[in-house]
């Protein structure tokens, strides 16, 4: 019987719903999941005796890169067109939109900022004026998203991040009412659905008890843009958060991989976890 | 179209600077140590063609590139390779164990600490001293671990710096050979002072470049290997070239790899 050999982290929210419909997934393909933590550590011997024969080979949550790479080897299938593009990970996400001529925020990363030594008021002239954005990457459900108003406030906040090291972006802020979770495997649309924003401009806070969702149908033309954005990209394993603006446009503010898409599973019926395991039966191994 | 070649302090010397005056009739020179503007340059690049040549190949001028693209950009690779992070060299080299070619033993303190290796480990997985430590702060020296009383005073002194440091096997950095590819195929070899034949490469180096080119990606990528103690091992990669390769190389030869047609 195949494997599928899944590394989570068990620090990621809502990690053990995505291990469980994995498992059904797998189960009704005649396909054995194996979960891999990611703070499991001496067990090279285990990994030894899983990665022996020809296996899939997944992950779930961002900081679990490194244990994936340990289990890899001849035997092993993945969400990856090449062996070279395993190595790889997609960057630069609203710079890339602005490259392809599509709408996205208005962007200035920390590392731009920083080797440029650019003043915060020409980042804020270029952002539009206030209130703008302060992100920092790497966590999700909103933590470290800042709107911020006003010149003190920002250098404060500047300030603080840069005492902890952490890395952060600055960006444009867009109105809207609603973000649309759009869902992709192997560069086409599996799912999505819609968030509610509340009172909170941020579209992807607060617990379930609170959150207002809705099934939602994605026009061609929201369709049209994801499929130039996906077709650049390295993943085959994309959730995009498409905010829905007050004046009636749209665009894309980031791109997850790997995603979680339980909610949206959960709402629309549709088997997201069985449709990226169909992917990997098609694929053939990478070495 | 526009031609847009950044370069830094490091790179710009006499030999280049008269080497793109032949290539290029009319071109513009960002040189990215000095003060810039990077909003002006945005509202100037964005609107016209631009081709963008960057010879820095660093952090700091991908990320100005990056912000600089827009739709009617190119360069000699295609740019949505620009917008992805390559880790071939961590994870101790696993893509190149995999294809069963020798890399630079090469491990981050990053990489440190989530492996939770015990030093010993680390020391033997680095073919023991001499063992480089060196910092992502460009300001900051590199330095060299010759026995374990330096390499455990090196790592506390590098662990209490604010900054990532990468730790290397030993190597002689002047003694390397950089192989250009172009859609998957090897179409020069330079060292730090010549073009050498293919031919002239010993069979190990050329079976190893041919195992690499049936990897990559299309497009022009440079990859530099070092010598260590025991042969040339891959130690970096980048899209694109690098200005010892402009140096170095036949006017023609470059205009007919860059393909542009201005």
């Amino acid at each position: 019987m195949m494997k599928l050999l899944l590394v989570y982290n068990p620090t990621t929210y809502g990690y053990q719903d995505r291990l469980d419909l994995y498992e059904k997934a797998a189960e009704q393909r005649g396909v054995q999941m194996v979960p891999i933590s990611f703070f499991d550590l001496n067990d090279s011997l285990k990994i030894k005796t899983l990665n022996s024969s020809p296996h899939y080979l997944s992950r779930l949550g961002y900081p679990s890169r490194h244990k994936l790479i340990e289990i890899l080897n001849e035997n092993s299938i993945s969400e990856f067109d090449s062996f070279f593009d395993f190595f790889s990970c997609d960057i630069s996400f609203d710079y890339n939109l602005k490259r392809l001529g599509i709408k996205g925020l208005k962007t200035i990363s920390k590392k731009l900022f920083k080797s440029y030594n650019l003043s915060l008021e020409s980042v804020v002239e270029y952002l539009g004026g206030f209130p703008i954005v302060i992100k920092r990457t790497g966590l999700s459900k909103g933590e470290g998203v800042f709107k911020v108003d006003s010149l003190d406030q920002l250098e404060h906040m500047v300030n603080l991040f840069d005492v902890e090291n952490y890395n952060y972006s600055f960006k444009e802020f867009y109105p809207h009412h609603s973000q649309g979770r759009y869902i992709t495997v192997d560069k086409e649309f599996v799912g999505g659905h819609l968030n509610i924003v509340g009172e909170d401009f941020r579209s992807n806070v607060g617990d379930n008890s609170v959150r207002k969702r809705q099934n939602y149908e994605f026009d061609q033309e929201v369709k049209d843009y994801v499929k130039i954005i996906d077709s650049q990209l390295v993943s085959n394993f994309s959730g995009y958060d498409i905010l829905f603006g007050n004046d009636d446009t749209f665009l894309a503010c980031e791109k997850n991989a790997p995603c979680n898409f339980v909610m949206t599973q959960k709402m629309t019926g549709i088997d997201i976890a069985g449709s990226l395991l169909d992917s990997l039966i098609s694929k053939k191994k990478m070495l | 179209m526009q031609v847009v070649i950044f370069v830094s302090n490091d790179n710009l010397t006499d030999l280049l600077l008269s080497k793109l005056g032949l290539l290029f009739t009319n071109f513009k020179l960002v040189n990215i140590d000095e003060v810039i503007n990077i909003f002006d340059l945005e509202k100037k690049f964005s609107k016209n063609k631009t081709y963008f040549l960057d010879l820095c190949n660093c952090v700091k001028s991908k990320e100005l590139l990056a912000f600089l693209s827009s739709s009617l950009t190119s360069t000699c690779y295609d740019l949505k390779y620009l917008f992805r992070s390559y880790f071939h060299f961590k994870y101790e080299g696993k893509f190149f164990d995999l294809l069963k070619l020798n890399s630079l033993r090469k491990i981050t303190s990053h990489e440190i600490k989530i492996y939770n290796r015990s030093v010993d480990h680390t020391i033997e997985f680095l073919k023991g001293f001499p063992i480089l430590f060196k910092s992502y702060d460009k300001n900051v020296e590199s330095k060299i671990a010759l026995n374990r009383q330096s390499f455990d005073d090196l790592f506390r002194a590098f662990l209490d710096s604010d900054h990532d440091f990468v730790l290397k096997q030993n190597h002689d950095n002047q003694d390397f050979l950089e192989c250009v590819f172009k859609d998957k195929k090897l179409v020069c070899v330079y060292t730090e002072n010549y073009l050498i034949s293919d031919s002239i490469l010993n069979n190990t180096i050329r079976d190893n470049l041919n195992v690499i080119s049936t990897r990559l990606p299309m497009g022009i990528l440079t990859f530099r290997l070092v010598k260590t103690d025991e042969d040339y091992y891959f130690s970096e990669f980048n899209f694109g070239l690098k200005p010892k390769f402009i140096e170095l190389s036949e006017v023609s030869d470059i205009a007919k790899l860059i393909n542009l047609e201005l």
